[in-house]
């Protein structure tokens, strides 16, 4: 029979045992009442006969087995009921607890999504990406293209991959209901790419071998869209496949929907279809993929051969390179300083390929994980802690259950069970919090360039991750106190309700101090981020950041060249001038705070004979009204005005000037560049400008030696796509501006996000914000989790020496005396726990070193300043136990002796 | 406090009883309590109520099954049934005994020290 089914009608089954007595004690008194006895006599012979019920009832009970689940649940009605007694300390330990869970979850789901979480791919372990990566750009964010001609050649040639594959994002239009044109992130990928993951269609099929082919297959393009897009765009019509939809002017065919759990092999960024390689030319109007020019770069996933070790393919390709650099790097490239010294990479792709994203916020990530669980550990300890006291206060009952028979067995379940309702109500909690807080921290993660959010949602990983917490957390907050309530020795306590003798170890004493320290890094670093977040913000940068919104459009759609180029940008940026609330705007070619670095080589012309050494500096190409717009003063001399299309005037930034002509007028004067692949054009420009000194690529940085070059028939056509930057009192009225305008001029061409300057500044600096935020918040937590860890301690302590100290009161003790005792002991506690948390903070501080700004790891003011607050908070925290004690009255506690 | 009376007995006699009572006829408690009793001419001092937690043991094996019937006094009252396993059981039950009060009574013999 099934035991769990029976465990579940056990009531049934009583029911039945009862009757059944019942009636066999009935049938007995009939026989005994019919043999002539009184019925109440035959009643009392019946029972007497047959026995003790309760026991057999008891009997019965063991022989189901059901005992030790009857315990438990006892254990837990039992466990809710002294919950409930305290319900502010038990909303107290579930809440920390919740925190705790919550923000483990929350940021594991980050951590998962970006960092750890395998491509749902067959075997992804044996994936790769082959990439270029060269010496001089040790930075580079880990693009890792590679031209297709030598990806197809290294799939064709070479021995370690069982096949190689070719991805590449690109953005394909789609027009919405009203017309406009739409970007959506797509990625075209080679005819293997998907059998090389070994992945199955949701529904219809993906894309083979056969779509792959130059001019597109006999039926078409086919196009696979994602899961999410499907649903979203097409609220997951089933009927879609098959249906024609036009992409960039170009009519495609929707064959399939790629699975729900494969959101692309960038991680974090959502593509929402899926084309073959070959679409690229018919999107280009020119074979850009295998013409006799090509050289167009792919990320590559390969699968290597099985036993084949990745060291075996690095070793392959380094041995290979330089053949394949000679035979697919075209000529005009191959002395450019990137490839001059680059190499070959190959390296595991189980999580899918390298992108901003992994690269920029990998460290952080691990950084807040680490945090996040620093601050689980304090809260276990402080719940723990606050147990230990419960069960101190409980002693009495222990030692009277223990004196009755209680095996320390059931003593430690009973206090397991406590803390596992708390535990298990915590985590509940906890992961609700965190599905909905992980998109809130999301939004912290942004990349400055990208327009959507980054998508990364919690699946069945997180949630097990999340039980595991859970389960980890009942035990190390159950633990101690179950360890406490078995040291419980009946004999003593039951003599006498306080005792005088010795001074016992108050359990978790040795608690305190380790959450002192805990709390004392968290502080220390949460405030040094503080202070770097505050500088940073408040920094100058010699532009207006919150007026200035940027727009990206497209224009490169229209194909425009040279002149006509520059013609229409100016024509754009003077009617959006002519738009109301627009004070001015202007194009350019690089935004500053991007993090990206350009810099050319320039010098100042007939400058002696020594040249300085280092002659880079920073430039940027920038339209008329550029510095109107940016809020950058104009110190001498004049801006860029509709005539300079020509390299021969520039603008120069005081550090610049400063550097050219130390001590001298600038104006006039000429500057010259040095040609190399970076900047192809030579410059031989005269100053027309001194410009005040702006940041450039990062806000961290003090502004660079600048050079502003304007927007030049010479260069435009190098430039790709220009921003527009529009100065207007708030973001939404030059959003409604640029909207206009682009619908007059070119309604063909899409907009993409609009951002302010401090936007694009905060994105980022994003991950430190976040970091900072979190610090704080979990510093403060600590904190308060210390103060009443504290506070916990001190109270049960007084409780247990009530006897001792009415003694000593007794015996001259004055109430001064008492109460320096009682905060002579914290002080104690807070001196052992701030000598721990220095030695922590020694350890810790080189990970945010990194991140701090305009202060110091160990400013002495911040240190000073954090011991002392806590310093006040221990004092706080002992004062009512302190004074509790101090108000004991001698009389009474010896009287209870 | 009393001693449950199967400790008076071997571990297993009473649902030795039990079941070869059964095998006879289904009986419910009451009836089983007095026949066996009856049988043992009340030299077995066993407790009314201990055949119960026997019942319910014999039952968790699957060697008895048991269904609300009504008794002969028309009462309601739990009948209990042998199962083939309890029949089978009883079999081995009764030549294990048999084995065992034959090496006993060996032991006892006079003249056998």
């Amino acid at each position: 029979m099934n035991w769990f089914k029976q465990f579940f009608s056990r009531r049934r089954l009583y029911r039945d045992l009862d009757e059944e007595i019942a009636s066999h004690l009935e049938q007995r008194t009939d026989e005994l009442v019919a043999a002539g006895m009184s019925r109440k006599e035959a009643s009392v012979a019946a029972k007497r006969e047959f026995g003790n019920v309760t026991l057999i009832r008891e009997t019965v009970r063991e022989t189901w087995g059901w005992r030790r689940l009857e315990d438990l649940l006892g254990d837990l009605h039992f466990g809710l009921r002294i919950l409930r007694k305290s319900p502010i300390l038990t909303l107290v330990a579930i809440l920390t607890l919740a925190l705790g869970i919550g923000a483990n979850t929350a940021i594991f789901t980050l951590l998962y999504g970006l960092v750890l979480r395998s491509l749902p791919a067959h075997n992804a372990g044996q994936l790769v990406n082959v990439g270029i990566a060269s010496t001089a750009n040790p930075d580079d964010m880990g693009g890792s293209y590679i031209p297709y001609r030598m990806m197809d050649a290294l799939s064709k040639e070479r021995s370690s991959f069982e096949e190689l594959s070719a991805w590449s994002g690109e953005e394909v239009l789609i027009r919405d209901r009203e017309g406009a044109m739409q970007g959506y992130l797509a990625e075209l990928v080679s005819g293997n790419a998907f059998s090389v993951l070994g992945l199955q269609p949701y529904r219809g099929r993906l894309i083979t071998p056969y779509d792959d082919v130059r001019g597109g297959p006999d039926g078409g393009w086919p196009v696979v869209l994602s899961y999410g897009f499907w649903k979203d765009f097409y609220g997951g019509d089933e009927d879609v496949i098959g249906k024609q939809i036009t992409l960039s002017d170009i009519p495609v065919t929707v064959v399939g929907i790629v699975p729900p759990d494969f959101q692309g092999v960038w991680p974090g960024e959502n593509s929402k279809m899926y084309l073959p390689l070959q679409f690229a030319s018919a999107m280009e109007k020119k074979d850009v993929l295998e013409g006799p020019d090509a050289f167009f770069g792919v990320a590559t996933i390969g699968r290597l051969k099985p036993g084949v070790a990745i060291t075996q393919a690095k070793s392959e390709m380094t041995l290979a390179q330089e053949n394949l650099f000679q035979r697919f790097i075209p000529e005009r490239f191959r002395h450019d300083p990137f490839f001059d010294q680059a190499y070959l990479t190959v390296s595991s792709a189980r999580t899918g390929l390298p992108n901003y994203l992994t690269h920029t916020y990998r460290k952080p990530l691990y950084l807040m994980q680490g945090l996040v669980v620093i601050v689980l550990l304090v809260c276990c300890i402080n719940i723990g802690g606050l147990m230990t006291a419960r069960v101190a206060a409980r002693q009495q009952e222990f030692a009277v259950r223990t004196a009755l028979g209680a095996s320390s067995q059931r003593l430690v379940g009973q206090s397991l069970t406590e803390s596992f309702v708390i535990a298990l109500a915590g985590s509940a909690l906890g992961a609700a919090g965190a599905w909905y807080g992980s998109g809130v921290l999301l939004r912290f993660f942004r990349d400055p360039m990208m327009g959507e959010p980054i998508s990364v949602h919690p699946d069945k990983t997180v949630f097990w991750i999340t039980a595991v917490f859970a389960v980890l957390v009942a035990l190390l907050c159950g633990t101690l106190p179950a360890w406490r309530a078995t040291r419980t020795d009946p004999g003593t306590l039951l003599k006498t309700r306080t005792n005088v003798g010795g001074r016992r170890q108050i359990a978790g004493r040795t608690l305190v101090p380790v959450q002192v320290a805990l709390s004392l890094v968290l502080v220390v670093l949460a405030s040094l981020l503080s202070q770097s977040v505050i500088k940073l913000r408040s920094e100058q940068t010699g532009f207006d950041l919150d007026h200035v919104t940027i727009q990206t459009s497209p224009l490169y759609l229209l194909n425009l060249k040279g002149e006509a180029k520059l013609n229409m940008y100016q024509r754009i940026v003077d009617r959006l001038r002519e738009m109301p609330a627009i004070d001015s705007a202007a194009a350019t070619s690089q935004t500053p705070m991007t993090g990206v670095k350009i810099t050319g080589d320039f010098q100042a012309v007939s400058e002696g004979s020594d040249p300085p050494e280092d002659t880079q500096m920073a430039y940027n190409d920038v339209g008329p009204g550029y510095f109107r717009t940016m809020k950058t003063r104009i110190l001498a001399g004049r801006e860029f005005e509709r005539g300079d299309r020509q390299l021969s005037v520039c603008i120069l930034n005081q550090s610049a000037a400063e550097f050219f002509f130390p001590h001298q007028q600038a104006i006039g004067r000429y500057v010259r560049n040095r040609v190399n692949n970076d900047f192809q054009e030579s410059v031989g420009c005269q100053v027309i400008g001194l410009a005040e000194d702006a940041k450039f690529y990062d806000v961290r940085q003090g502004p660079p030696r600048t050079i502003y070059l304007p927007l030049s028939k010479e260069r435009i056509d190098n430039l790709g796509n220009l921003v527009f930057l529009i100065h207007s009192p708030n973001k939404a009225q030059a959003v409604a501006a640029f909207r206009k305008t682009i619908s007059e001029i070119a309604p063909a061409i899409p907009l993409v996000i609009f951002v302010t300057l401090r936007e694009q500044m905060d994105a980022a600096l994003g991950s430190q914000e976040l970091i900072t935020l979190l610090a704080n918040f979990f510093g403060l937590l600590v904190l308060l989790l210390s103060a009443l860890g504290l506070y916990g301690l001190l109270s049960a302590g007084v409780t247990q020496r009530k006897g001792e100290i009415g003694v000593r009161v007794a015996l001259g003790a004055t109430r001064g005396n008492v109460l320096r005792m009682i905060l002579t002991e914290a002080l104690q506690l807070l001196s052992w726990g701030l000598l721990l948390g220095g030695f922590g903070l020694f350890f810790t501080n080189r990970f945010v070193v990194a991140m701090l700004h305009g202060v110091s790891a160990y400013d002495p003011f911040t240190l000073v300043a954090v011991a002392i607050a806590l310093v006040i908070v221990t004092i706080l925290a002992a004062l009512v136990p302190a004074l509790r004690a101090a108000s004991v009255d001698p009389i009474e506690t010896l009287r209870a002796e | 406090m009393t001693e449950p009376a199967s400790r008076d007995l071997f571990p297993g006699a009473l649902e030795m009883m039990i079941l070869r009572t059964l095998k006879r006829r289904p009986l419910h408690g009451y009836a089983l309590a007095q026949h066996i009793k009856r049988m043992s001419n009340d030299l077995l001092q066993i407790e009314e109520g201990s055949l119960y937690p026997a019942l319910q043991r014999l039952l968790k094996d699957d060697l008895l099954k048991a269904e609300w019937g009504i008794s002969s006094t028309n009462r309601r009252v739990r009948i209990y049934k042998l199962t083939p396993a309890g029949a089978k059981h009883l079999e081995r039950q009764v030549s294990s005994f048999e084995r065992m009060l034959e090496g006993i009574r060996r032991v006892l013999a006079p003249g056998a020290s």
